[in-house]
């Protein structure tokens, strides 16, 4: 939990290190049922820019380059509470005659995860001690995410990402991640990418 | 593999330690109960599986007078254990808790007896699968399952310790009932090779392969909508074989296709003593449906030999190499089980439904396939004996 809580503070400073940056807040986790929150932000390194017709309107193409740091945590009671710190690298590309765009970035994340190995209960149905085992993983991915502008400054996106949870002292484990939430770029007008 | 198909391929087990019998028997009367008690008079439960027992249990709770008849010589039904085999309790029949740890609350109900279960979350993190004789990886299917197991004991360790104290001298164990007549005011239990039991109510816990092969017979007949729902239900073959090796060569789970398409068939290997406190390495195989045929009707040389084989073309060799021994539990072969768990031809709910309902308020049913929501499951065969009980106690 600290180092979710320092991470979040990270991420908020450097959000308001740069106009330029798009902040994300989601919805993490394996499936719907696994519960969790992550919290991202974008920093744009590149934007490459191209005029192009669009059928008969003229469209702006943009590439954008960006680096995202996130932090997320998500939890299956009673099995595991995880907190993921991962920095990924890609680009968004959308045209201006669209409200959608899409990424496609590699990530490297840790992934600390409190895996729970034994549980009491009584008969009140009570949890009366939870054993717990901190693992630690490397964890590589790929991911694909598209979104939609709202409006000048919020968009919704969702992201899926695929990843392999790998460990010295563990077997590796392909690993899937949905996000759905929000996005808020500090622009003054539309950011590129959404 | 869908929760159903899990459970079912999975439901077999055991439990924690900590007990005060004393307080089992705390509700000695039904005045002060969760429920209104209406019936004073006399209940047979035939049968000392999970759902015998816990009805037992209930009329206990209760003060109702009632025995239990059990044809074989042991209670527990499908729930059964070994100490013999490995440094920890075996579970050769039920094995794993389908549920959240809350429902052993649910089971004992009453929050007045005082023990605690030890589980451990079954999240396996080497997860393979065999199909068409090829073995591949599907590590990322382990957070899906969200099963527990008995750390160190057993669902029959859970029985022994909790249920059977307070009922244990009102189970008659080899008294196979052979007829059920209810044509009269009470309901009489004939038992094969003569003798006979006589009550105000009678509650039926066998497994379905009896209610459907005729071992028991009814008097008057059973009304056609239960014969409907008998034939809706069926029970396929069921075995569980343990083997321990010298080495761990294996995954903590491995699940096989063999191609049947049947909808009950699931056949796992698995490992027995994962997250146990054990220094053992037991690898078992779980099968149920049409593929289990392959071993059940065979000797058990025969199925050691036929097991092997099979984890030998798994692991390249490495199973006849490091064997030590194994021991089977052929369920089929067991006379007054015969076979594995109840499925459904076509809708469950209104087989439940027609086989829940008592016979001129006098017989009742309970049982793994009885469950509205929980079949195939230790603890849903309980509470299908606890909560018919319960009906049974509110009528007059």
């Amino acid at each position: 939990m600290r180092i979710t809580i320092t991470l979040v503070l990270f991420l908020v400073s450097a959000f308001h290190l740069s106009a330029q940056n798009t902040l994300s807040v989601g919805y993490l986790g394996h499936v719907f049922i696994r519960p969790g929150v992550t919290l991202g932000l974008e920093i744009p390194l590149k934007t490459l820019e191209r005029e192009k017709m669009d059928g008969e309107v003229e469209a702006v193409k943009t590439r954008q380059f960006f680096v995202r740091p996130s932090v997320g945590t998500f939890t299956r009671s009673r099995f595991y509470t995880s907190t993921l710190l991962d920095v990924a690298g890609g680009w968004n590309w959308n045209k201006s005659t669209s409200k959608f765009g899409s990424s496609l970035s590699f990530g490297f994340g840790v992934l600390a995860q409190n895996e729970v190995i034994r549980i009491q209960t009584n008969f009140k149905g009570d949890i009366t001690e939870r054993d717990k085992e901190l693992r630690g993983y490397f964890l590589p991915s790929i991911k694909y995410s598209l979104h939609k502008k709202l409006s000048e400054n919020i968009g919704l996106y969702t992201q899926w990402s695929y990843g392999m949870k790998l460990s010295p002292t563990r077997v590796r484990s392909a690993i899937f991640f949905m996000e759905l939430g929000f996005r808020y770029s500090l622009q003054s007008k539309a950011p590129a990418n959404d | 593999m869908t929760r159903q198909e899990f459970i079912k391929a999975c439901s077999l087990l055991g439990l924690g330690t900590a007990i005060l019998p004393s307080s089992l028997t705390s509700c000695e009367t039904g005045d002060d109960g969760p429920i209104d008690v209406q019936f004073k008079g006399k209940v047979l439960v035939i049968g000392a599986g999970s759902a015998g027992l816990m009805a037992a249990y209930t009329l206990q709770r209760y003060g109702i007078d009632f025995e239990v008849l059990e044809a074989s010589a042991v209670y527990g039904g499908r729930v059964k254990k070994t100490v013999d085999f490995a440094d920890f309790p075996i579970d050769l029949g039920a094995e794993w808790v389908h549920e959240t740890p809350s429902v052993f609350s649910r089971l004992i109900d009453d929050e007045t007896v005082d023990g605690n279960i030890d589980l451990i979350p079954y999240s396996p993190e080497t997860f393979y699968s065999w199909t068409n004789g090829r073995l591949d990886r599907r590590n990322w299917q382990g957070p899906f399952y969200g099963e527990h197991k008995f750390t160190n004991s057993t669902w029959h360790d859970f029985f022994e310790t909790y249920i059977l104290p307070s009922i244990e001298n009102k189970i008659r164990y080899n008294e196979p009932v052979v007829e059920i007549d209810y044509s009269g005011d009470q309901v009489v239990a004939r038992i094969e090779g003569g003798g006979s039991y006589t009550a105000d109510k009678l509650l039926v816990t066998v497994p379905t392969t009896i209610l459907k092969s005729g071992s028991i017979t009814f008097t008057p007949a059973l009304p056609t909508e239960k014969q409907d729902a008998l034939e809706n239900m069926y029970v396929p073959e069921g075995i569980k074989i343990f083997l321990e090796f010298s080495e761990k060569f294996y995954p903590d789970i491995v699940t096989v296709s063999d191609g049947t398409g049947a909808p009950s068939d699931e056949k796992i290997f698995y490992d027995a003593a994962f997250k146990k406190e054990s220094e053992k390495n037991v690898f078992a195989l779980f099968n149920v449906g049409p593929s289990a045929a392959l071993y059940t009707n065979e000797s058990d040389d025969e199925i050691l030999k036929i097991v092997l084989g099979e984890l030998d073309a798994m692991f390249d060799g490495k199973a006849t190499k490091y064997y030590q021994k194994h021991i089977i539990q052929n369920w089929s072969a067991e006379p007054y089980i015969r076979g594995s768990y109840t499925y459904f031809h076509d809708t469950e709910t209104t087989s439940v439904e027609a086989m829940t309902k008592p016979l001129d308020d006098k017989v009742y049913f309970a049982g793994e396939a009885l469950h509205e929501y929980a079949g195939a499951t230790v603890h849903g065969a309980g509470l299908s004996g606890k909560t018919t009980i319960e009906t049974l106690l509110q009528s007059q």
